[in-house]
Parts: structure tokens; C-alpha cells; sequence
């Protein structure tokens, strides 16, 4: 049984199914070739997964996302950044990753930072001298920390298969993210000394002001986002609808960005794309309930247990083959199954499930990132028009501090369990 | 005539399935903003708001997944259709594929469509909103129907292409 | 030939609703000389309580227990065991839970809406924690936020009691109690310290308002291919079952899993603040029900609702 799970999940994989698709017929045909439970349970268990009211923040993130991109908002949110470090060292760089860690406290998603701010930042970057290669690979690699720091939609889906508290792991990615952010940004303060970068022109407080002023309003929303959640005017489900809400409002009211007739334009994509991700999200718990009901996960638990000495080299070892895999699939997509598969297996070893799902999400990080097959590589060919071979040749360097990084947060779990245990435990 | 009549249902048909997705979504995060003010300021929430985003989160899923079939936004991968340069062959792989999804969906529209009837026939309501249950599934054996006509389209097209031998464009 | 049965629930495994399960399951075993073998899938692994029971509907699972409250969505009888302050003590609840008239009556209403029910699980009477204050009278509840199992007459008690029900996701629940954004939540009190829900809200009142009594339900084509014999062998193992149920729970009072402490000297130790009900108090909510019950009365059927209220009756104060 397991023998044709696996066939049938690489053959249809690399045939180029739909993954939410290969998922189902995995599941379908496994059900039907090996069990006498009637395939009823296909459409039972999909609605089980969607029955859920949490998972309707993520297409609400996801358009909140888009309204900001094809808005004003991640333009403004770089004015105001760059009129702060743009006297630094390679400041304008700087500027690009600070931008990244903020719009990423906006959007839920990796691809989508890197659209927001990469579109903008690249170009001024390379115009302003800074060499292809690296302009690339830093807006590529830091757009990837719309992920790490909240709101974040792998988080979310997480939380899903794994029954665990949104806000908790929402908390736990801001040190980490802050880390990625700080290791990127000295990097790029390193490489200005050593190549002599120029400094842009200097701003006046005077300037700083009306550019903050300007982009107050995309300014605030990490801060009415993350504070309405731990002080208790919202859950991050409704989070998710206020950043919506909100953003439409100051882009259709205040910056007048977006007319009310634009709107089912700008948000037909991300509501479509978010149909598909809840549609795998479905695919995935469907096969999950398969495996759970074959009792899977205890036999991988006895399995691991037994040939795995501890609990850090089981993470070292998972760490690994999800860099494997993240480099010809989406891990978002291997998450969703692996995680309830290994969730026993975590309990055996005294892995905290929080410290784990940033992990995860590191991976999955990993994943937009490596070739063949990173969503934010695709992103950065299509606006820069290189070549994929020329993308991930400038993104080495910022791989090896990602990676660096995530063996800190792999063997210190303070890094991120410390924040939620202050303010949430 | 009755041609244009056939096009321009088709296209009110498209554009009716992407507002209905557009605008269920924005009427819910504005029922949740409007459920937080009420709750923050009023003390006062809506007991019904759970159950109705459970309810249609299942709808907009289906509804999202269909019209993601029309525009090719599922993910895949993709890697053998650009390591392989037979144009036949990948039109004919990605027949086999589309073929094999619409067989899928078949089989999720008719159980699903099963599950929706004995619900009703146990007259099943639900705990809040105390509306049909099968209401709630209908969703699953409609859209699964839609996703299954528009696999076989394009298997259709990619079967035509093979055999005309045309080149191999990605979507 | 071998019978084999999926078992599902929502219970986590150290539970007495667990233990129920697994001693049906082992005694089944047992009895029959392995010719059915049951497996039991607890925390909700096959699925949610509203999907189990549709599960075993349609016959793509063989068991699960399901509460009164979830299974009142397609059986709107059952909703009479969960009246509000519906029996006086535990006593006189356990004396008409194993009435067999009871479950006779009560289970003739299932197999219409394709179930068959063989016994009960029980996860203890329910309390309410809160952050605000002592909840001592009906008008203690007056404007709290409160989260209530997702069914009508949940929701229509705490409506009658002047609060403001809301539902959240399980997982929420924590940080929704912590941060404030709700003021109160109803679960068993051992339910509420496993959830750590006592760690945010440290007003507890044993109101024991409503004994969340589940179900043993199975499929009736399954259960049509059982012999007479096997099919009491596991009405038996039901009845067992329930039995090993009170009896885990009354010991996880006494010995929470992991701290080992008693109920009671966990809220010592963490400033929980319980409220035991006097008789008096009991009465002052009870007679807040009444318009529950006049709701109630009609819905589940009038017959039904005085058979039950008699049985009470019947079986209090022995
Ligand atoms: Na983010
Ligand atoms: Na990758």
C-alpha cells in the first residue's frame, strides 16, 4: 500500500498533474485498490478540511496582498524606508530589505513580496550601480521573508493540519525573521565597505517627515494588525479581514489608488489563487485521513524511533530531506502531508510543535529559493527578464546565511519560542 | 445569431462565476470587520458568523479550484514538459493528464452529489443558522462537474494538437 | 470470515471517553475470538464530531460517539438529554442514563437518520471559567462574551442567561481568552485545566449545567451484517465501556495527566477561584431556564420531553 502511495504520488508529480489533483487520485486510487471503504469518504473529507473558518483568512491575506501591490501602499512603504537609510553604505540595499521586512508584516506571502517590493527595488538598485547579480539575489531572497514574519499563510496552513495556535506561531516567527532581515542587511553594509557602494544624497528631517507622512497609513497596518491580535480586539482569522478591509479603505478612499470599480479586477487573481491553495490544502488532509487511517503515522513514529537517536538529528534529517524536495516541488505542498505524518514521531521526541512549525516555514523559505522549481526565482525571471541559470546563480551567497540561519534556529529553539513564552505562555 | 447568443452567454457565464468568488469574499471579511467593531465597541457578535464562514469558505474553495482549471492556476510541475522537446509527446502526456483529472472530478461530483441527497433525505440541518446541511455539499458535486467538463476541454485540445502536431506552448 | 471496524472519536487518548472506546474495542475482540476486530482512532484523526457522525451515515465509517449536542443536528430529539440543569446531581444522571427504558426510548429515534446507538460516553457535567468575576447567579453572566458548543439549545442557554455566545475555532480559544477578545468559555472544569484555558480565566463555577452525554453510534448496515450474538456482545462492551468512562474520569479528577495533581489542588496552586453552587443557587438558574425548556418542550416532542422530566423525577433522591 505504501508502495503505491509513493508511485503514484512521484509518477502523477512529475507527469505534471495539478498537485491538488495527483493528491486526490493518490488518495482515490489507494482507497479503492487497497480498502473496501467506499469512496464517499473522498468528498466527506475534503468538506471536513474546508469546514474550518480559520482558513478563510488566507484568501483575505492574499488579497489584502494584492490590493497593496497594485495600490500605492509598497511603493510609499519604500519612500519612507529609503529617505531613513538611504545615506547609509549601501543604503538604497538596505532600504530594499528593510522594505521587505515590512511589507512582509503586510503580506502573507513570499512570491508576493517579492512582486511588491523587488519590482521597484531591483531597477534602482541596478540603476543605481549596485551590479545585477547581487540587486537580484538580495530582493529575491529577502521577499522570501514575507513567510517568516507574521502574517504568513504557510503559518496558517500549519496550524491547520496541526491543530496548533495561530497566534503562538505567528509570534514565534518575528526574532527569527528579524535575524534573516539583520544577517542580509550586514551582508549588504559588509559588501558596500569592501566595493566602496556610494551613498545616495542625504534627506532632511523635513523630507523624512512628509515622505512618512504620505505612507503613514501602510506604516501602521503591521502595528493595528499584530496589536489588535495580543491585545485581544481581534483573532488572527479576523486580522486577516481587517487588513483587507483596511487596505482597500486607504486605497480607495485616502490614496484614491483604486477605483471602487477596479476592485473585482485587482482581486479576481488572489481570490482564484487562494481557491487553488485551499483546494490542495483539502487534497493534502484527504490523504492525510488515508494514512491516519492505516495507522501511518504511529508505524513512521515506531520506524523513526527506533533508528534515530535523538530528537535534533530527527530535525536535522527532516531539514534535509525538505531541502531535497524543495528543490523540484512546492514544500508547501509536502508540509501539509509530512507534518501530521510526523506529528507522533514529535510528540516521542519532545519537539515543541511551535519550534517546529518555524521550521517549517525556514524550509519552505528554502524552497522559493532553489532551482529548478522556487516560486520567487520564477517571479524574479519574469521581472528582470534573466534566465533561470542567471537568478539562481546571484542567490548563492544569501542561500548559505538562510541556511546558516536556520541551523540557529534548529538547535536554539529560544529564538523562536522565547517571544510567544513572554507574551503569550 | 444564435452563435452570438451561445458566445456571449458563455462570456456573462465566466465573468458571473469570477464576481460571485469576488464578491463573497469581500462581503465576509466585511461582515468579520463589521462583526469585529460590533464585538469590540457593542459587546455584541454575530453567533451565525462562524457556521457562515465554515459554510462558504467550502463554496469559494470549489468555486476558486473551477475557475483556477480556466486559467491554468493550479500548481504542477512542470519540469518533464521542458526537458522533453517532442511537441507530440507532451501534447499527448498532457492528454493523458487532463483525461485522468476529469475522471477524478467525475467521481467527486457523483459522491459528493450522493452525500448532498442522503443528507437531505435524513434532513440533516445545521447547529446554527438551523438551514438544510446539504446545502452546505452542494457546492462540491457542481464545481467537481464544471472542473471534469473543463479537464476534458482541454485534454480535447491538447488530443487535436497532438495529432496536428503542433508546437507545445506553456499556458 | 474477519470483521473489521473503524472506530472514531474526538477524546485525546488518556481520556475516560478513550477508555471507553478501547474496552468496547477489546472486549468485542475478546468475545468474538478476533472475528471482529475493532480500531480505535481517537482526537478527532478521522475527523470532526459533525463529519464522524455523517460518516457513519453513509457507512464510510463503522462507529463513532458523537455528543447529543452535534447528533441533535439530525436526531432533534436527542437535544432532551442536553436541557439545561437538566438532573439534580450525578446520582440521579447516572441512574437514568442506565434506565434501559431510557436508552431504549431515546435510541428508537436514531435509525431513521441512519444510526444505530448502542450505548453512551460521557465527558463529564460542564462548568464555566471566566476573567471577569465570580458567577455565583443568572445575572453573573449578564454581557460576557462567552464561547458555547456549537448547537441550538447551547446557544439559546446562554442567550437566556443574558450572555453573548460566540463560537471560535478550537485552537483559539487560548489566546481569544488571554487576550480578551472573549470573557468566558463553558467546558467540563477538567476539560477547561487540560486546554490550560484556567491559566487566562481564573473564575471557575461548577455550574454543571448541561452533562455532555455522547453517543455510541453505528452504521446500520454494518451493524446489519452482525449476529444477534456479536450484536449483544457489543452492546455489552458499550456498557462497559460507559462504566470505564466514569471511572477514568473520576481518577483524572484526582491525578491530572503529567502533573499528577488533583482538579482541586491544581486550582489551589494556580489561583483558580471555584465556585461550588448551594442548592439554592442551583434553583435560581434553573428556574432562568424555564424559557429554555418552554422552548424545548415542543421541539423534542412533547411526549419525549415528560417521559424524560419523569425519569428524573423517578430516579432523583434515591
Ligand atoms: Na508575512
Ligand atoms: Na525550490
Amino acid at each position: 500500500m505504501i508502495a503505491t502511495i509513493v508511485i503514484l504520488f512521484f509518477l502523477l508529480l512529475f507527469m505534471g498533474m495539478p498537485i491538488a489533483v495527483m493528491l486526490l487520485i493518490t488518495t482515490t486510487a489507494t482507497l479503492a485498490i487497497h480498502t473496501n471503504t467506499s469512496l464517499a469518504v473522498i468528498p466527506q473529507q475534503l468538506f471536513n478540511a474546508l469546514d474550518n473558518s480559520i482558513l478563510l483568512s488566507i484568501p483575505f491575506f492574499i488579497l489584502a496582498g494584492n490590493v497593496m501591490t497594485q495600490g500605492s501602499m509598497a511603493r510609499r512603504l519604500i519612500d519612507v524606508v529609503n529617505s531613513f537609510v538611504g545615506s547609509f553604505p549601501g543604503g538604497l540595499a538596505i532600504a530594499g530589505t528593510l522594505a521587505c521586512l515590512f511589507f512582509a508584516a503586510l503580506s502573507g506571502s513570499s512570491p508576493a513580496t517579492v512582486v511588491a517590493i523587488g519590482s521597484v527595488m531591483i531597477p534602482a538598485l541596478i540603476e543605481a550601480g549596485y551590479g545585477e547579480k547581487f540587486s537580484i539575489g538580495l530582493l529575491t531572497s529577502a521577499g522570501s521573508l514575507g513567510v517568516v514574519i507574521p502574517p504568513s499563510i504557510p503559518m496558517i496552513l500549519y496550524c491547520l493540519v496541526m491543530n496548533t495556535s495561530i497566534a503562538e506561531l505567528f509570534m514565534a516567527g518575528i526574532v527569527p525573521g528579524l535575524l534573516i532581515g539583520g544577517s542580509f542587511i550586514a551582508y549588504t553594509v559588509y559588501l558596500a565597505r569592501k566595493n566602496g557602494w556610494q551613498r545616495s544624497r542625504s534627506v532632511t528631517w523635513g523630507e523624512r517627515l512628509r515622505i512618512l507622512k504620505d505612507g503613514i497609513w501602510g506604516v501602521l497596518l503591521p502595528v493595528i494588525v499584530l496589536g489588535g491580535i495580543y491585545a485581544g480586539v481581534f483573532t488572527p482569522t479576523e486580522a486577516a479581514a481587517v487588513s483587507l478591509v483596511y487596505s482597500l479603505l486607504v486605497e480607495i478612499c485616502i490614496y484614491r489608488e483604486i477605483g471602487i470599480r477596479d476592485v473585482p479586477e485587482v482581486c479576481i487573481q488572489g481570490a482564484v489563487l487562494s481557491g487553488c491553495l485551499l483546494f490542495i490544502l483539502a487534497s493534502a488532509m484527504t490523504l492525510i485521513w488515508l494514512l491516519t487511517s492505516q495507522r501511518l503515522p504511529h508505524q513512521i513514529a515506531d520506524l523513526i524511533t527506533a533508528h534515530v537517536s535523538s530528537g535534533w538529528v530527527f530535525l536535522i534529517l527532516v531539514s534535509i530531506l525538505f531541502l531535497i524536495l524543495g528543490t523540484v516541488m512546492d514544500n508547501v505542498s509536502a508540509m501539509l502531508i509530512l507534518s501530521p505524518l510526523f506529528a507522533e514521531t514529535l510528540g516521542r521526541f519532545g519537539i515543541d510543535y511551535i519550534h517546529y512549525g518555524i521550521i517549517m516555514v525556514l524550509v519552505i523559505e528554502f524552497g522559493f529559493l532553489t532551482p529548478p522549481f522556487g516560486l520567487n526565482l520564477f517571479i524574479a525571471m519574469g521581472l528582470t527578464d534573466k534566465s533561470l541559470v542567471e537568478v539562481s546563480n546571484s542567490i548563492w551567497p544569501f542561500l548559505a546565511i538562510l541556511l546558516f540561519c536556520l541551523l540557529l534556529v534548529t538547535f536554539i529553539p529560544q529564538i523562536s519560542l522565547f517571544l510567544p513564552g513572554l507574551l503569550l505562555r | 445569431m444564435f452563435r452570438d447568443a451561445v458566445k456571449w452567454m458563455a462570456g456573462f457565464l465566466n465573468r458571473l462565476e469570477e464576481w460571485t468568488l469576488v464578491f463573497i469574499l469581500l462581503g465576509l471579511g466585511l461582515l468579520s470587520f463589521v462583526q469585529v467593531c460590533c464585538r469590540y465597541l457593542l459587546g455584541f457578535s454575530f453567533i451565525w458568523m462562524e457556521e457562515l464562514n465554515r459554510y462558504l469558505g467550502v463554496l469559494i474553495a470549489f468555486l476558486g479550484a473551477a475557475i483556477g482549471v480556466k486559467y491554468g492556476t493550479h500548481f504542477s510541475m512542470d519540469l518533464v514538459y521542458e526537458k522533453v522537446s517532442s511537441n507530440r509527446f507532451r501534447h499527448g502526456l498532457k492528454t493523458a493528464v487532463n483525461v485522468a483529472c476529469a475522471i477524478m472530478f467525475v467521481i467527486v461530483a457523483y459522491y459528493g452529489w450522493i452525500q448532498a441527497v442522503k443528507l437531505r433525505q435524513f434532513g440533516v440541518r445545521t447547529s446554527v443558522l438551523l438551514v438544510p446541511k446539504y446545502w452546505a455539499y452542494l457546492p462540491i458535486p457542481f464545481f467537481s462537474a464544471i472542473m471534469s467538463f473543463r479537464f476534458f476541454d482541454l485534454a480535447g485540445k491538447h488530443f487535436q494538437a497532438m495529432l496536428k502536431g503542433q508546437p507545445f506552448t506553456r499556458t | 470470515e474477519k470483521i473489521t471496524a473503524k472506530y472514531g472519536h474526538v477524546a485525546p487518548p488518556f481520556h475516560g471517553q478513550s477508555k471507553a472506546a478501547d474496552t468496547l474495542a477489546d472486549y468485542v475482540r475478546e468475545k468474538t475470538n478476533g472475528a471482529v476486530d475493532i480500531k480505535t482512532f481517537p482526537f478527532g484523526q478521522l475527523g470532526g464530531e459533525t463529519s464522524l457522525a455523517e460518516q457513519v451515515q453513509t457507512g464510510t465509517l463503522e462507529i463513532a460517539t458523537v455528543s447529543c449536542a452535534v447528533l441533535s443536528n439530525a436526531v432533534p430529539q436527542v437535544a432532551v438529554l442536553d436541557l439545561p440543569f437538566l438532573f439534580p446531581d450525578r446520582k440521579t444522571a447516572y441512574a437514568v442514563l442506565d434506565d434501559p427504558e431510557v436508552q431504549t426510548k431515546i435510541f428508537s429515534y436514531l435509525p431513521a437518520k441512519g444510526f444505530v446507538g448502542i450505548g453512551w460516553t460521557e465527558n463529564e457535567f460542564r462548568d464555566i471559567t471566566n476573567s471577569k468575576r465570580e458567577i455565583r447567579a443568572p445575572e453573573d453572566l449578564k454581557g460576557l462574551k462567552i464561547r458555547v458548543m456549537n448547537s441550538p439549545i447551547y446557544i439559546d442557554t446562554f442567550k437566556a442567561l443574558g450572555a453573548s455566545p460566540t463560537d471560535l475555532p478550537f485552537p483559539e480559544i487560548y489566546n481569544a481568552l488571554q487576550n480578551g477578545t472573549i470573557d468566558a468559555q463553558e467546558s467540563p472544569l477538567l476539560t477547561s485545566i487540560l486546554i490550560k484555558a484556567t491559566e487566562v480565566t481564573k473564575f471557575a463555577t461548577k455550574t454543571q449545567h448541561i452533562l455532555t452525554e455522547c453517543i455510541v453510534v453505528v452504521n446500520p448496515d454494518f451493524w446489519a451484517k452482525l449476529t444477534p450474538d456479536q450484536q449483544k456482545i457489543f452492546r455489552e462492551g458499550a456498557a462497559l465501556g460507559i462504566k470505564a468512562n466514569r471511572v477514568v474520569n473520576e481518577q483524572l479528577e484526582e491525578k491530572l495527566p503529567k502533573s499528577g495533581i488533583s482538579v482541586d489542588q491544581y486550582c489551589k496552586e494556580n489561583n483558580v477561584k471555584v465556585v461550588d453552587l448551594t442548592p439554592q443557587e442551583r434553583e435560581a438558574f434553573k428556574a432562568a431556564m424555564k424559557v429554555v425548556w418552554d422552548q424545548y418542550r415542543p421541539k423534542v416532542g412533547p411526549e419525549l420531553f415528560d417521559f424524560v422530566q419523569a425519569k428524573v423525577k423517578a430516579h432523583s433522591g434515591k
